[in-house]
């Protein structure tokens, strides 16, 4: 009868706890202020190096980033000399499915292997987003968001001309060269309007 | 056309809920339907009120997207936000009250006492609720499916009811199978070994436990975002 009573206290705090951190996660504007510092930085490694937001579960991408890290200098440079780009925006939220993980790496590791020599000189850059962050909720709307996607984005002359959501990396997540060739056309389409 | 219409809806269905990320309701609503294991009809009557509590939900969204204006993408990102993040602590209360840890306070004891007691007893009704709950904890995987892939269908047809029904009744029949399946197994075995009342202690608690752990698995990757 004991342990009964023990288990049931143990969960009623729990629940508790569960409910206080979650109320507190939604309205505390100290909370959502700090967010939005954590991810203006955030933004900006982004922007510089094209790494993943830096949480555990961008482990799998560190090492390719890396190796973008080397050439970013050049890449700044030449993004202001280029009057268009493509950005491949890969959104996702805070809770991370191991489907929606494969989806993200092998749009990464698509874009790696076809188009290194357009990551290096900034024709193309790879975008993590999340878009469970107050300052990236306006994605939802831009480009019609109902799940993780990976949007294609051509930019020129710091405008957007044209994006467009590749809905199959779902239906290809299963056939990894179907989905290495499907990345592949579309974004080679979008780079040919740059 | 209208069977290769209805055919995806099943599909897509079919595929919602083979897909890993709803894996951990999909065990507690086959362990909720399978409950009373050793009455086949109940586990069958509990299962499909399971499906047409999913079906409900489905139809509401539905209806809401094709015949009004509402904001698909808005819709997706509330539903995964929030359902997701309130879920856990509906099924720790509910696994709590499968234990007897929990007595739901009723309002009017004299007269729904023994109303609730009989609905408790039955236990069947439940798994409507609790079908329509399912429904709503989208996660990336669903939305894909129901969002990307079920609302532009049924848009093109004008179908609010029909296709989300039939999507509905797709995702509930492999735990509606699995419950099936069970309960004639155990049912069999039961008659030839066991003690029917002792299986069904044995069951009802081991549903509680399994609501109470996923309860805790969801509450620690949506509210604690630990997992």
């Amino acid at each position: 009868m004991n342990i009964r009573k023990l288990i049931k206290s143990l969960l009623f705090i729990f629940v508790v706890v569960s409910l206080g951190v979650l109320i507190y996660k939604e309205f505390s504007p100290k909370n959502e202020s700090n967010a939005i510092d954590v991810t203006a930085t955030k933004v900006d490694t982004v922007a510089v190096s094209g790494e993943s937001v830096p949480v555990p579960e961008s482990q799998p991408l560190r090492k390719p980033s890396t190796k973008q890290k080397e050439k970013t200098p050049s890449a700044l440079t030449e993004v202001k000399t280029q009057s268009s780009k493509v950005i491949a925006y890969y959104f996702h939220g805070t809770f991370r499915c191991s489907t929606c993980r494969t989806i993200e790496q092998y749009s990464l590791d698509a874009i790696q292997t076809y188009f290194a020599k357009e990551l290096g000189n900034g024709g193309l850059e790879f975008r993590p987003v999340n878009i469970e962050e107050p300052e990236n909720k306006h994605f939802i709307q831009d480009y019609q968001l109902v799940t993780r996607s990976l949007v294609l984005s051509l930019m020129s002359d710091g405008k957007e001309t044209k994006w467009k959501n590749l809905p199959d990396v779902w239906k290809l997540v299963r056939d990894k060269d179907k989905f290495f060739q499907y990345v592949k056309d579309e974004v080679d389409k979008l780079l040919k309007e740059t | 056309m209208e069977l290769f219409l209805l055919a995806s809806a099943v599909w897509l269905g079919i595929l919602t809920s083979v897909s890993p990320c709803p894996l951990a309701t999909n065990i507690a609503a086959v362990s909720f339907i399978s409950r009373r294991i050793t009455q086949r009809n109940t586990v069958f009557l509990s299962g499909i009120l399971y499906t047409l509590g999913r079906s409900l939900t489905y139809i509401v969204l539905g209806v809401l997207i094709v015949k009004t204006l509402v904001d698909v993408p808005i819709l997706s990102d509330f539903l995964q936000r929030y359902v997701n993040k309130i879920l856990g602590v509906v099924l720790i209360l509910v696994g709590m009250v499968l234990l007897d840890l929990l007595r739901i306070p009723l309002p009017i004891p004299s007269v729904s006492e023994n109303v609730a007691k009989k609905l408790a007893e039955k236990g069947t009704f439940g798994s409507l609720p609790l079908g329509m709950l399912f429904a709503l904890a989208f996660c990336p995987v669903s939305a894909a499916l129901f969002f990307g892939g079920l609302i532009p269908i049924a848009v093109k047809a004008q179908s609010g009811i029909g296709l989300p029904l039939i999507y509905g009744i797709g995702t509930g029949l492999p735990v509606l199978l699995f419950a099936f399946l069970i309960a004639a197994g155990t049912g069999y075995i039961n008659n030839l070994y066991y003690r029917i009342t002792r299986i069904e202690f044995y069951t009802k608690k081991a549903t509680g436990i399994i609501f109470i752990l996923v309860g805790v698995y969801y509450a620690l990757a949506y509210i604690f975002e630990l997992i």
